[in-house]
């Protein structure tokens, strides 16, 4: 989970910590462009498909990174 | 990395310019090099306490901190026109005073500042960044970018964080972060150009043209053009025009505000349902062509791909704008919510390929569906949708009389460009149409902005109403 909230810190500067629960959009201020190319960088470094229907559906930091690691486990 | 030899007989590092900036020096090209086509205008203002002698203090540190506003350009044999950053941006910052003139004297001279230049631009500072003390107690700057070294978003980034300076000075507010490095950014766009993710993208968009069936034109004016295309070329099948764009520039804007309780209206709805701003905002839009096209399911038009997701992107200043057609096939049983998703995701997946070139996506586009002619285009408008970018104000009471303007250059690339942007003010949405007045389609387009807020709103306000529903509406 750090590296997933480290990477998104490359892509924009929020006021508050981001954690787990963080919203993507509201806390995190990630737009939609944003969440592509964060999506898009990280399913590279997992080996997974970047257009992950759990990536599509995921509302908060851990969903993010509980669909990588679900993608990843599954091969 | 090329070294090249400058009017002043110095030497400097040069690299050739990015697709981004490659597609806007063709569009200069493309229309008589006119210099007026290259020039972004745009001024903050606002009412009340006013430090000139700050503001100065402020824009030169900005302009400092930004490396792009160094950029400058030089022909080249081998790649046409190469870029290269200048060590002094020699930009003096002075001030200006309209205070006694009326509004629209001095809106008249920042519009002839906006359209000044020259096509010989070569290896020469290109922007400018003016104090202004304008009439109705207005105070604040004003700049001119030129659009190989700065789009929209650079030069909003650029007045923010000017404004950020200002305010920390004023206020002892934090400091602003610092930027980003344009040199860096620009690298890892030329990087792209030799790399395995440009090949996938490449193949990608072969792949779809060649696959996908042919769009039709959807027209934004009631005399449809391609009823008059299939008429003349007796083809009643016809799905495309021939839109000579090179042809008449000159244009205007027509300028819709929406209120600040109806836009929170849209951004509240986004909140709730995990909505994207701008697909709200593209599916009224291509609702209203449907409604102009008798309920055409199938709708295709250009937008603007702003391309900025990391901080290096976002803060390097220069220019990333790629334009790619969105094709989106609704049909009338569809939800509000759920045409919305279905506008997202082919913004997403467009988005996930767009680094690829315009000019080369447009090639292939053509080789694919064996397009013959360079005219031909399924696209009648282009869109772009500019988010809201905080501007620090020394005060509440102070940002609630800010405004940003943009001057319009009198000349456009396209035959309609709607930008919808929010007021610095209140947030609110402003519609603005840039329109090629040899078209003249004043009364059209009112009609159109009609159409698209109404379908907007009645979707925002009955998100599961059926886009039929919402099309019997505005119906014409």
């Amino acid at each position: 989970m750090e590296h997933i909230i480290e990477t998104i810190l490359n892509y924009v500067e929020p006021d508050g910590e981001i954690t787990g629960d963080s919203l993507l959009k509201q806390d995190c201020g990630l737009t939609s462009f944003d969440t592509v190319s964060l999506y898009g960088e990280l399913a590279r470094e997992y080996g997974v498909p970047e257009n992950l229907p759990a990536l599509r559906r995921a509302r908060t930091v851990r969903d993010v990174y509980e669909a990588l690691e679900a993608a990843k486990a599954n091969g | 990395m090329i070294e090249i030899r400058l009017p002043d007989g110095s030497t400097a590092q040069a690299w050739p310019l990015t697709q981004a900036q490659r597609f806007m020096y063709f569009v200069f090209n493309g229309y008589g090099k006119n210099p007026a086509v290259l020039n972004i205008g745009t001024g903050c203002y606002w009412q009340g306490t006013f430090d000139a002698a700050t503001l100065k203090e402020a824009l030169e540190e900005a302009i400092a901190r930004c490396d792009s506003i160094r950029l400058r350009f030089m022909p080249d044999k081998q790649f046409g026109l190469v870029q290269y950053l200048a060590e002094d941006p020699q930009i003096t910052v002075e001030e200006y005073d309209h205070s006694g003139m009326t509004e629209e004297e001095s809106f008249a001279i920042l519009k002839e500042w906006t359209k000044e230049g020259s096509a010989d631009f070569f290896g020469k500072p290109l922007n400018l960044v003016r104090i202004m003390r304008l009439p109705g107690g207005y105070n604040g700057f004003y700049c001119k970018f030129h659009h190989l070294a700065f789009d929209g978003y650079a030069a909003k980034m650029f007045m923010a964080d000017a404004m950020a300076i200002y305010v920390s000075k004023r206020t002892g507010a934090p400091y602003p972060k610092p930027m980003k490095p344009y040199l860096e950014a620009m690298a890892q766009e030329l990087a792209y150009l030799d790399s395995d993710r440009r090949k996938e993208d490449r193949a990608y968009w072969m792949q779809r043209f060649s696959t996908d069936s042919e769009p039709i034109f959807n027209d934004y004016l009631l005399d449809n053009r391609l009823v008059k295309a299939r008429e003349e070329s007796g083809d009643p099948d016809r799905r495309y025009i021939l839109l000579f764009e090179g042809e008449h520039p000159e244009s205007r804007t027509l300028h819709y505000d929406v209120s600040a309780e109806d836009t929170e209206k849209v951004l509240r709805l986004c909140r709730e349902k995990g909505l994207s701003v701008p697909c709200v905002l593209m599916l009224g839009l291509r609702t209203a062509l449907s409604a102009f096209n008798n309920d055409q399911e199938d709708v295709s038009f250009k937008f603007m791909i702003n391309r900025r997701g990391t901080l290096l992107e976002k803060k390097s200043g220069g220019n990333r704008w790629h334009f790619y057609s969105l094709r989106t096939i609704i049909p009338g049983d569809a939800s509000f919510t759920d045409a919305v998703k279905a506008v997202e995701a082919e913004q997403d997946e467009t988005f996930r390929h767009c680094a690829f070139d315009t000019l080369e996506m447009y090639h292939i586009k053509h080789m694919a569906m064996h397009i013959e002619h360079l005219e031909q285009t399924y696209d009648s408008l282009t869109f772009s949708y500019h988010a809201p970018q905080p501007v620090p104000f020394e005060s509440e009471e102070i940002a609630k009389t800010a405004k940003g303007i943009w001057y319009n250059n009198d000349y456009s690339a396209q035959n309609l460009y709607l930008t919808v942007k929010h007021r610095l003010n209140d947030n609110g949405f402003e519609f603005i149409f840039e329109y090629r007045t040899s078209e003249n389609p004043l009364e059209d387009l009112k009609i159109f902005y009609d159409k698209m807020i109404t379908a907007i709103m009645t979707g925002v306000e009955n998100p599961d109403m059926t886009m039929a529903e919402i099309l019997e509406k505005i119906k014409l």
